[in-house]
């Protein structure tokens, strides 16, 4: 933001404070735990929808037919929506940030876990000698000479052995996305209309198709139940007395605001804008998209967006449809800075507005991997205008933490903030 | 706070944050100072290095253009030699990310780098395989990937071709000299671009025409692309192809023209003359606030880089092999470490604010 602006900012808050009879201005521990307590019932809402999501594809391991793979797939869009809620917690603090790559890993080179299609996926890469490893297909791995007895696929093998092996971040084998590529294989649509269409027989025991259809559902079984655990660790984590609500409501006043600033910045303006939408559209491919298998990246946008949203005006709408709200950052802000918190709040409403326009053009067919097309110049302005708008989001966030005056507060909680310096000076 | 009188703490809030920010700019250096130092630095660092970037990629466009007409071992080896002065030339000057670079995505479309998922490897083989001749045209490079008309690319069409691929006027030829047309076009319209506009814009801030609300506005802009850079370096261009304690050559900058290094050189080089090679500079700043101690241990980082750096074996594709040159490069990124904490540090005392970055949330 302008210095200009920022001066004048002030000046406007504090005369518009003088001369108004203020309503009370929220208190930090009063801020931290209307945070805490959203971070709970979103990650509460993330468990329960998973533990959906774990009923259904019991559902489709129990009868695997063209209708209870769909649901399944139903059930793990509906688990993407509180979860994406969830990700303005991971920048900030360093317990999420660290048990995230667990649930939500991604990009992933999905020929580690089962079968693809070569002339869509290439052979190998320069990267990752496990490009194509298919541990459903292989009951053992050679990594860097050293055999992996992959013959039992459990929760514990893919989380301990699998995961992240060789040291390469795609080597995905657990979360979100591994399910999501169990559940709908590769999209081999390009930037074509389409989402990934793995055949219910592929979960057969009868009629196999696929090969392996044994070890593909005994994968399915163990990333769910992972999913679940993981999740449940995150619960708890957050509730009274719980290491991550701790970790915050410790903190200094201005460091504890200094971190739900941090976490809605980082999230909005290197992660959301940049590494997952506008590299996108500068490479215009198609596995450049959060939920490349699903076609579901434009809620998950939506929702990521919508997250940053709940942690500043303090307050989140339960996938039940009640609401966790309490004195939010938002109130606190505008106490000292009326001008910068109304700025931040039309600029989250735009941003809200721009990933809507995502979700309308989805609903036309025009999904993200479709809009990021090379040929399709109104689908790259309209994810072009999310990126400007959660740009400018971030402006109105840097506003704040100048006003506040929150510059060089040392923060521990992400791989990216390990050096706060970069971020908040 | 909570303790104090709700009707009252607002205006006391509201006074000392008054306080604070007019204390803190009184501190700062001056408009006048920071229109000083954006202009030494736009005429004698940025402006300089964007000619070179023209020259040299002009260059190489005709060069391809010869081998392309007249394939022969000595014009490969000339094109490849055009190839390593551009790729010098845009090493001097990646920092700069903010003006005509970013104008659609220039900066991207200059070096998609580093490139995690293979897929400049992937998009050019279907370029390769495709050998559609629609794919050759400015047009089609305009709307194209940013991982088949860059400098990566480029680099991989020039340095793993056999002169033999590069003949008869093949598809692979061709695409050589349009995408190094493409990096020439690029070159020469950001330096037109600052020249005719971005470059008045800078020295008019505060004015209604001008881009920038202040100069010291326009200073971060510059403050960004001193500091940013280091860390990008350290993790991207020296931790990563050290991989954790096992070595990934191949994660490297530039591995086929086997420059990693020198890409690395050049960088803090570069870094160090925005710092103080100019006749204001940040240095000369630091010292008239009387933080002269700070810029001291500045000047003796970069100096002790350069240094740790020259005593580096290249090539690094193949000296990151030997433990000795490991432990350099460890040292290399402390010091890297070191000089962002410094230069940040300074950056508070100048009341300038970076903001978030876009590498935040990696």
């Amino acid at each position: 933001m302008h210095l200009k602006s920022i001066i004048s900012t002030v000046i406007l808050a504090s005369t518009f404070q003088y001369s108004v009879a203020s309503t009370a201005i929220p208190g930090t521990s009063d801020i931290v735990r209307t945070y805490a307590d959203i971070a709970l019932a979103t990650y509460e809402d993330s468990l329960n929808s998973a533990k959906e999501l774990q009923l259904s594809t019991n559902n489709l391991l129990n009868n695997p037919t063209q209708s209870s793979l769909n649901k399944a797939r139903a059930a793990w869009i509906a688990a993407r929506v509180p979860y994406q809620q969830s990700e303005v917690f991971r920048f900030g603090n360093i317990l999420v940030d660290n048990w995230e790559g667990r649930v939500n890993a991604w990009p992933l080179d999905e020929g580690l876990i089962d079968y693809v299609d070569s002339s869509h996926y290439g052979s190998e890469s320069d990267e990752n000698n496990l490009y194509r490893a298919n541990v459903i297909a292989n009951t053992s791995l050679r990594v860097g000479g050293v055999q992996i007895d992959a013959s039992h696929i459990t929760p514990e093998l893919l989380s301990e052995t699998l995961h992240e092996v060789d040291g390469i971040e795609a080597n995905v084998a657990t979360g979100y996305h591994a399910i999501e590529f169990l559940l709908w294989g590769q999209d081999l649509n390009g930037t074509s209309p389409g989402a990934g269409n793995r055949p219910a027989t592929d979960f057969n025991l009868e009629n196999c198709t696929g090969g392996h259809c044994d070890r593909r559902r005994d994968y399915l079984q163990a990333a769910t139940q992972l999913l679940i655990t993981d999740l449940q660790e995150m619960v708890d984590n957050w509730k009274e007395g719980g290491e991550a609500r701790q970790q915050i409501s410790d903190k200094s006043e201005k460091r504890a605001i200094a971190t739900i600033l941090t976490g809605m910045g980082s999230l909005a303006y290197g992660e959301l804008a940049g590494e997952r939408t506008k590299l996108g559209l500068m490479l215009h491919d198609p596995e450049e998209e959060h939920d490349c298998f699903s076609d579901n990246t434009h809620w998950s946008h939506y929702y990521d967006a919508k997250g940053i949203r709940n942690v500043y005006q303090g307050s989140y709408t339960r996938i039940d449809g009640s609401t966790v709200s309490g004195p939010s950052l938002s109130a606190y802000v505008a106490a000292q800075a009326a001008v910068a918190n109304q700025n931040m709040l039309n600029k989250l409403q735009a941003t809200e507005n721009a990933a809507q326009k995502l979700v309308d053009r989805a609903a036309q067919g025009e999904t993200f991997d479709v809009l990021i097309g090379e040929d399709n110049a109104s689908g790259n302005q309209t994810v072009q205008n999310f990126v400007d708008a959660l740009t400018e989001e971030t402006r109105a966030i840097e506003n704040i933490i100048a006003l506040l005056q929150l510059e060089g507060i040392q923060l521990e909680g992400s791989d990216s903030l390990d050096n706060p310096a970069q971020v908040l000076e | 706070m909570n303790s104090m009188s709700n009707t009252l703490w607002p205006v006391f809030l509201g006074i000392s944050l008054l306080v604070i920010i007019a204390g803190k700019l009184h501190a700062a250096p001056t408009e006048q100072q920071w229109q000083s130092l954006n202009q030494s630095l736009v005429e004698e660092h940025i402006l300089p290095r964007y000619r070179v970037l023209q020259l040299s990629s002009a260059k190489l466009a005709s060069s391809t253009t010869a081998l392309c007409r007249q394939p022969g071992q000595a014009q490969l080896e000339k094109t490849r030699q055009a190839f390593q002065q551009t790729m010098n030339a845009w090493q001097e000057v990646q920092h700069i990310q903010f003006g005509p670079i970013e104008t659609l995505m220039r900066n991207f479309s200059m070096q998609f780098w580093p490139d995690k998922k293979n897929l400049i490897g992937k998009q050019l083989n279907r370029l390769l395989q495709q050998q559609d001749p629609n794919t050759l045209s400015t047009d089609y490079l305009y709307k194209a990937s940013i991982g088949v008309k860059g400098l990566p690319a480029l680099e991989r069409l020039l340095f793993t071709s056999s002169l033999t691929e590069l003949t008869n006027n093949s598809y692979r030829c061709q695409l050589s000299q349009a995408v190094s047309v493409y990096i020439a076009d690029n070159s020469q319209a950001t330096l037109d671009e600052w020249i005719h506009g971005y470059k008045d814009s800078l020295s008019s801030a505060g004015r209604e025409e001008s881009y920038y609300d202040s100069h010291q506005e326009a200073a971060v802009d510059m403050m960004k692309s001193m500091i940013e850079p280091v860390e990008a370096i350290r993790d991207q261009k020296i931790l990563r192809p050290l991989g954790d304690g096992k070595i990934r050559p191949k994660r490297s900058e530039s591995w086929r023209s086997q420059r990693s290094l020198r890409n690395i050189r050049l960088n803090i080089a570069s870094l160090s003359h925005l710092y103080s090679g100019t006749t204001t500079s940040v240095d000369s700043l630091l010292r008239e606030q009387g933080r002269t101690a700070q810029a001291d241990n500045i000047i003796t980082l970069f100096n002790r880089l350069e240094t740790q750096l020259e005593a580096v074996p290249a090539p690094l594709i193949t000296s990151l092999y030997q433990p000795e040159t490991v432990s350099q490069l460890l040292q290399i990124s402390d010091a890297l470490q070191q000089l962002d904490h410094l230069l940040s540090a300074e950056m508070i005392a100048m009341n300038i604010q970076l903001g978030f970055n876009s590498r935040d949330g990696d």
